[in-house]
C-alpha cells in the first residue's frame, strides 16, 4: 500500500480521457490509409507543411491543458496520504491536539520509547499556526506536563524531558483528561493523538462510556509489535520454622510472555547478599514459580530482592520485599449469642489460618461484651450484632478513634437492629431495611458487581477477571453511606457491599450481608479467606506485612513504619516523614499522610524530626500485569471516530490506522488545492492559447 | 456497327460516349471503329487529306505534259494517248508513342490513364487508317518496350499491340524518345500519349529529340480527374506509385496548393510545347473520345495548312 490513497479511485478512471485524443491521434495515424497516387511530384514540393499541421503546435499549451485535467481527475478521486503522522494537518481549519503519549514502564521495552518520542515529536511538528496542542504523559495517572499551547517548542522540550516510568498503563484517566481539555477547547478540530504500546492489559473497561467531543478525530500510534518478557512478581514469603528458629521460604513467581518455552535463572538476594541462583524452566506464555531454599530469618528488618538475568525490558526483572519479624494481632469478634457459634464459624476459622500476620481470636457474646473485652484489641469485629450502648459502647468509640479497627458484619439477629450509641455518635451511619435478592431477580440472587480494585483489600483480587468476589448474595441491609465513607464494593444493583470509613485514626469497615452462610454463599467460595484476611489486616491497620507494594499503591507511612518495626519501635513524633525514593528524590509525607510510590526499588522513609530513628525501608516493585505486552485485540476493529458516536474504548480496539480514508481525506482535504490548481491553469488556458495563436499568426 | 456501341440508355453516339463505358468492350478495334465512323459521319466534309498515288482518272494527253504519266497500256488498246490522273497519295506516318509507365495504371473514374490512352492511340490510328496514312505504334515506359514500325498495313498489329500493352514499370520520357528517334528518322506524325510526372525542360527535351528531322510532333498529356482535382478527404499516406516513396498528407490542407502547382504544370508545359511548334492537349480521362478526334482533326488540318499541302478531296 503506497503513501497516497485514494477515496474515490474509481474517478482516476477520469484520466483515461486525458489520453483519448492522444489515442485516437495514434489510432488514426495507424489507420490512416495508404493511397498510391501517380506521382508525388507536386506533393513533394510541399511536404513540409503537410506534416507540420499534425504536429503538435503548441506542447505547452497542450501540456496545460492536459495538466489541468489530470488535476481534476486527482481531484475528484479524493486524494490522501496514508502516513499516520505526517499526514496529519492540511486542513485549514485551528485544532485542538492532545497528545498522549504512554510512559508506562512497557514503552521501555526495545526501541518503543524513541519510537513513541519520535511520533509525538511529528505530531508536534504537525501543528500550524492557530493550533494548540498539549502534552499529557500518562500511565497510571495522566499528567498534563504543558497546558494547551502554540509553543510547539515547549512541547518538543517537555518532550524531551520524558521518560518512560515505572507504573502500568491505565488508559481512563489519560483519555478523561483528554476529554476534559478538548471539551473546554473552542478549537473547530479536535484531536488526540494517543502514542502506546496499546497494552490490552491497560484496559479495564472503565472507559467504556467515556465520549469525547463530537468530531473529535483519535489517531492511533501503536507501538506494539512482535514481543515477549519474562517478569517476576512479588516475591511470597512463607515462614516456617527450622532448626528452631523461624525461618523465610521465598517464592517469586515469574510470568513469560514469550510465545515458546525459555530458561531464566532467578538470584534470592537478602540484605545485599546474594543467597541462592535457581533456573526456573518457563512454559510458552505461562506462569513458573521460583522456589528458594528456606533461610533463618535475622532479626531486624531484613531486605530482599529476586533479580532474574537482564532482558529487553528490565524494570520487572527485579522484584524487592522488605519484612520483618511478625506480631500477633489480637481480634475480638463479638456474636449475637454463646450458641450462635454457626455465626462466626467461617469467620473464625478464616482468622486462625492466616499467617501474615497471624490472628490472637477471641469470640464473645454481645449480651456478655464487657469494656475489658476490648483492651488491646487490634480489632473488633460486630459479627451480626448491634453496636454495644453504654460503657462497652463509648470503649468501643474511643478503640475506633484511637487508631482501632473494627468490622461491622450485618446478619438476621442485626438486621432490623438500629445503628445508635456511642459508636453511631463518632460514625454516623444510616443502616436500612434488609433487601432480598432471593426473590427479585431472575436467577435468585445477586452478585458483589464491582470493586475498588486499587483498594489494597481486593490487591489478592487484581488479577480475577470477575473482581474476585465470586459469591450468591441472597440478601444484604441497605446502607447509605455519607460523605466521608466509600464504598469499596457495590452489589450487582448498585447497593454498597462494603463501605469504608475513617473514625479518627482507626478505621470502620462495613459488610452489608453476612460472614456466615445465611445470607450469602461467600464463605463457602475461595475468595472467602483472602478477603477476610486482608479485611482484617487492613482494618486492623496492618500493612507492614506486606513484603512490598506496587508502583503507584497509597501507602499510609506512619502505620506501615510501625507494623513494619513493631509498635511503638520507630516512629515520628511529629508525625511527619520523609520518603526518599531509589533515584533520591525526597518528597515529605504530613501527618498521617500517605505516599504513592512512583519508582520501583527501595524507598527509604525517614522520620522527620529531631530524634528520628532508623530509617524504615519500603520496597516498591512494578506491576507485573504490565510486562504483559499483548496489545488490544485489534480483531475487534469497530472504530470510527464518527462524530463521537463511538465510545473511546471501540476507538482504541480499533485497529492501527485509527483514521479512517475518508477522515483521512477529510482532515487532509488534499482535492481542495488541486481543484484550485487546476482552476488557476484553466483561467490561464486562454491567456496562454490566445498569446501563442498570436504569435502564430 | 454502329449501333454496337450506342448507348442504348441515352442514344449518344459512342465518340460522345463516356470513355469508362466505352472501356467495357474489350474490342480496342471495335472500339476505334465505332468511334470513328461516329465521328466521320458527323463531319460535313471528307476527312481524307493529304496526296495520294491512286489512280483516279484518265484524260486526253496534251503538249506538255510528263511524258512518264502517260499510260501505255491504254494507249496499246485504244492507240490514243491518255494522260493518267492521281488522287493525292498519303505521305503521312502516323505513330503513336504511348507512355505504359506504372503511373499511367491509376484510374480514378472506372478506367485507368492507360486504358483511357489505348483507347484514344486506337481512335486516332484506326482514323488514320481510315485516312490511308501508315500507323505505327512504340510503348514505352523508361525505354521502348514495344515498337511496331509505321504501315499502311499494321493497323491490326497496332491494336494489337496496344490492347496488350501493361504497365509496370517506372517510366522516364527522354531515354526511350530519343532511342526511338534515333530508330525512326523519317519524318512522321508522332502522337506522345503520357501523363509526364517530369520537368517541363525535360519534357522538352525529349520532344525536341524526337522531332528530329521534322516530324510533327502531337503531346497529348493525360491525367485523371483525381490527379487534377485532389478530391481526397481523409488524412493518408500518398504513396509514389513509380517508387517507394510515401509521403503522409492531410488532403484538404494542401488541395489548393496541389492544384496550383498542377496547373502551373500543365500551363508551363502547353506554352512550351506550343511555342515550340508542337501541339499540346491536356485529357481528362472523363472526356469522351471524339473530342480527341476533333482535336487531331484540327491539328492535322494545322499541319497540313503548314505544309502547304492539299487536303485532298472533300
Amino acid at each position: 500500500m503506497g503513501p497516497l490513497g485514494w477515496l474515490a479511485p474509481a474517478l482516476l478512471a477520469g484520466l483515461a480521457a486525458l489520453a483519448v485524443p492522444i489515442v485516437l491521434h495514434l489510432l488514426q495515424r495507424e489507420r490512416r490509409q495508404v493511397v498510391e497516387f501517380p506521382s508525388l511530384m507536386f506533393l513533394r514540393r510541399i511536404p513540409q507543411e503537410t506534416t507540420r499541421r499534425r504536429r503538435i503546435r503548441h506542447p505547452l499549451l497542450l501540456a496545460l491543458r492536459l495538466l489541468a485535467l489530470a488535476l481534476l481527475a486527482f481531484a475528484f478521486a479524493r486524494p490522501f496520504l496514508r502516513d499516520r503522522v505526517a499526514a496529519l494537518p492540511v486542513t485549514r481549519e485551528s485544532r485542538e491536539v492532545v497528545i498522549l503519549l504512554d510512559r508506562s514502564y512497557s514503552m521501555g521495552y526495545g526501541d518503543r520509547w524513541s519510537r513513541a518520542v519520535a511520533a509525538a515529536a511529528q505530531a508536534v511538528d504537525g501543528l500550524r499556526g492557530g493550533d494548540r496542542g498539549t502534552l499529557v504523559l500518562f500511565d497510571e495517572i495522566a499528567e498534563a506536563v504543558t497546558s494547551p499551547t502554540d509553543d510547539a517548542a515547549l512541547l518538543r522540550s517537555q518532550l524531551s524531558r520524558a521518560r518512560p516510568g515505572a507504573a502500568a498503563t491505565r488508559y481512563t484517566p489519560a483519555l478523561r483528561m483528554a476529554r476534559d481539555i478538548l471539551t473546554e477547547s473552542d478549537r473547530s478540530r479536535r484531536e488526540v493523538v494517543v502514542v502506546s504500546d496499546f497494552q490490552r492489559a491497560g484496559w479495564d473497561g472503565s472507559a467504556d462510556d467515556l465520549r469525547l467531543p463530537a468530531g473529535t478525530v483519535v489517531q492511533r500510534v501503536d507501538l506494539s509489535g512482535p514481543a515477549g518478557d519474562v517478569a517476576v512478581a512479588n516475591p511470597e514469603l512463607t515462614r516456617s520454622e527450622l532448626d528452631g528458629r523461624e525461618a523465610l521460604t521465598v517464592s517469586a513467581r515469574l510470568h513469560s510472555t514469550f510465545p515458546e518455552p525459555t530458561t531464566r535463572s532467578a538470584t534470592l538476594e537478602l540484605n545485599g547478599r546474594a543467597m541462592e541462583t535457581v533456573e526456573v524452566a518457563l512454559p510458552a506464555t505461562g506462569t513458573a514459580v521460583a522456589n528458594f531454599a528456606p533461610v533463618a530469618l535475622p532479626p531486624g528488618v531484613l531486605r530482599g530482592v529476586v533479580r532474574l538475568d537482564s532482558d529487553a525490558l528490565a524494570i520487572n526483572d527485579t522484584a524487592h520485599f522488605v519484612t520483618a519479624r511478625p506480631r500477633r494481632l489480637s481480634v475480638l469478634v463479638v456474636q449475637p449469642t454463646a450458641s450462635a457459634a454457626r455465626t462466626s464459624l467461617y469467620l473464625g476459622r478464616a482468622l486462625d489460618l492466616a499467617q501474615d500476620p497471624a490472628y490472637d481470636v477471641t469470640v464473645r457474646s454481645a449480651s456478655a461484651l464487657a469494656p475489658a473485652d476490648l483492651e488491646g484489641r487490634a480489632l473488633v469485629i460486630l459479627n451480626d450484632v448491634a453496636p454495644p450502648q453504654g460503657a462497652t459502647g463509648r470503649r468501643l468509640a474511643a478503640h475506633l478513634t484511637a487508631g482501632g479497627g473494627m468490622v461491622v458484619a450485618s446478619g438476621e439477629s442485626s438486621g432490623r437492629a438500629r445503628w445508635t450509641g456511642p459508636v453511631a455518635d463518632v460514625a454516623p451511619l444510616e443502616l436500612g431495611a434488609v433487601r432480598d435478592l432471593g426473590t427479585g431477580g431472575a436467577v435468585g440472587y445477586g452478585s458483589v458487581g464491582s470493586v475498588d480494585r486499587a483498594h489494597v483489600i481486593f490487591a489478592p483480587f487484581r488479577d480475577a477477571r470477575d473482581g474476585g468476589i465470586a459469591a450468591r448474595i441472597l440478601r444484604y441491609r441497605e446502607l447509605r453511606p455519607d460523605t466521608a465513607a466509600r464504598v469499596l464494593a457495590s452489589f450487582d444493583d448498585g447497593a454498597p457491599a462494603l463501605v469504608e470509613r475513617a473514625v479518627g485514626r482507626g478505621r470502620l469497615l462495613i459488610w452489608t450481608s453476612s460472614l456466615d452462610n445465611d445470607w450469602t454463599d461467600l464463605p463457602l467460595q475461595p475468595a472467602f479467606l483472602p478477603f477476610m484476611h486482608e479485611l482484617a489486616r487492613y482494618a486492623a491497620g496492618g500493612t507492614a506485612s506486606v513484603a512490598s507494594v506496587q508502583v503507584g499503591q497509597r501507602i499510609g507511612v506512619g502505620r506501615y513504619a510501625a507494623e513494619l518495626a513493631g509498635a511503638g519501635d520507630v516512629g515520628s513524633s511529629t508525625g511527619r516523614w520523609l520518603a526518599v525514593s531509589p533515584s533520591g528524590a525526597r518528597e515529605e509525607i504530613a501527618d498521617g499522610g500517605a505516599l504513592s510510590p512512583r519508582e520501583s526499588g527501595v524507598y527509604e522513609l525517614r522520620p522527620m524530626d529531631a530524634d528520628a530513628g532508623p530509617a524504615v525501608p519500603l520496597a516498591v516493585n512494578v506491576d507485573p500485569a504490565e510486562g504483559d505486552l499483548t496489545p488490544l485485540d485489534s480483531a475487534a476493529m469497530g472504530m470510527r471516530a464518527e462524530e463521537g458516536a463511538a465510545s473511546v474504548n471501540d476507538m482504541l480496539r480499533a485497529s492501527g490506522t485509527a483514521l479512517t480514508d475518508a477522515e483521512r481525506e477529510g482532515r487532509q482535504s488534499l482535492w481542495w488545492p488541486l481543484l484550485a490548481l487546476a482552476a488557476l491553469l484553466l483561467a490561464g488556458e486562454p491567456l496562454l492559447a490566445n498569446r501563442l495563436a498570436t504569435r502564430t499568426r | 456497327m454502329t449501333t454496337a456501341v450506342r448507348d442504348g440508355a441515352t442514344g449518344v453516339l459512342p465518340h460522345l460516349v463516356d470513355p469508362a463505358v466505352l472501356s467495357r468492350i474489350g474490342d480496342l478495334e471495335l472500339i476505334a471503329r465505332g468511334v470513328v465512323d461516329g465521328f466521320i459521319s458527323g463531319l460535313h466534309r471528307s476527312p481524307h487529306l493529304g496526296l495520294s498515288t491512286d489512280f483516279a482518272e484518265h484524260r486526253p494527253y496534251a503538249p506538255g505534259d510528263d511524258i512518264r504519266r502517260v499510260d501505255w497500256r491504254l494507249m496499246g488498246r485504244t492507240d490514243r494517248y491518255y494522260v493518267k490522273e492521281f488522287e493525292a497519295d498519303t505521305n503521312a506516318a502516323v505513330t503513336v508513342l504511348m507512355d505504359v509507365s506504372r503511373s499511367m495504371d491509376y484510374g480514378s473514374a472506372g478506367m485507368t490513364k492507360l486504358e483511357y490512352a489505348r483507347m484514344l492511340a486506337a481512335c486516332v490510328l484506326y482514323f488514320s487508317r481510315r485516312q490511308r496514312d501508315r500507323v505505327g505504334l512504340a510503348l514505352f515506359d523508361d525505354k521502348l518496350v514495344d515498337v511496331v514500325p509505321p504501315s499502311a498495313r499494321h493497323l491490326s498489329q497496332v491494336l494489337y499491340s496496344l490492347a496488350s500493352a501493361r504497365a509496370g514499370r517506372p517510366g522516364s520520357l527522354g531515354a526511350p524518345l530519343r532511342s526511338y528517334a534515333a530508330a525512326h528518322p523519317r519524318r512522321a506524325i508522332l502522337i506522345v500519349i503520357s501523363d509526364l510526372y517530369e520537368e517541363p525542360e525535360e519534357v522538352m527535351q525529349a520532344l525536341h529529340a524526337l522531332r528530329g528531322r521534322g516530324s510533327e510532333i502531337v503531346m497529348w498529356h493525360v491525367l485523371d480527374p483525381a490527379e487534377l482535382d485532389f478530391p481526397f478527404q481523409d488524412a493518408a499516406s500518398f504513396q509514389d506509385m513509380e517508387g517507394e516513396e510515401v509521403m503522409p498528407a492531410v488532403p484538404s490542407q494542401l488541395r489548393e496548393r496541389y492544384r496550383a502547382l498542377l496547373a502551373e504544370h500543365t500551363a508551363t508545359l502547353a506554352h512550351r510545347i506550343g511555342a515550340a511548334g508542337m501541339d499540346y492537349q491536356l485529357f481528362d480521362t472523363r472526356r469522351p473520345l471524339g473530342e480527341a478526334l476533333h482535336t487531331y482533326l484540327a491539328t492535322r488540318e494545322r499541319l497540313a495548312d503548314r505544309r502547304g499541302a492539299p487536303r485532298g478531296r472533300g
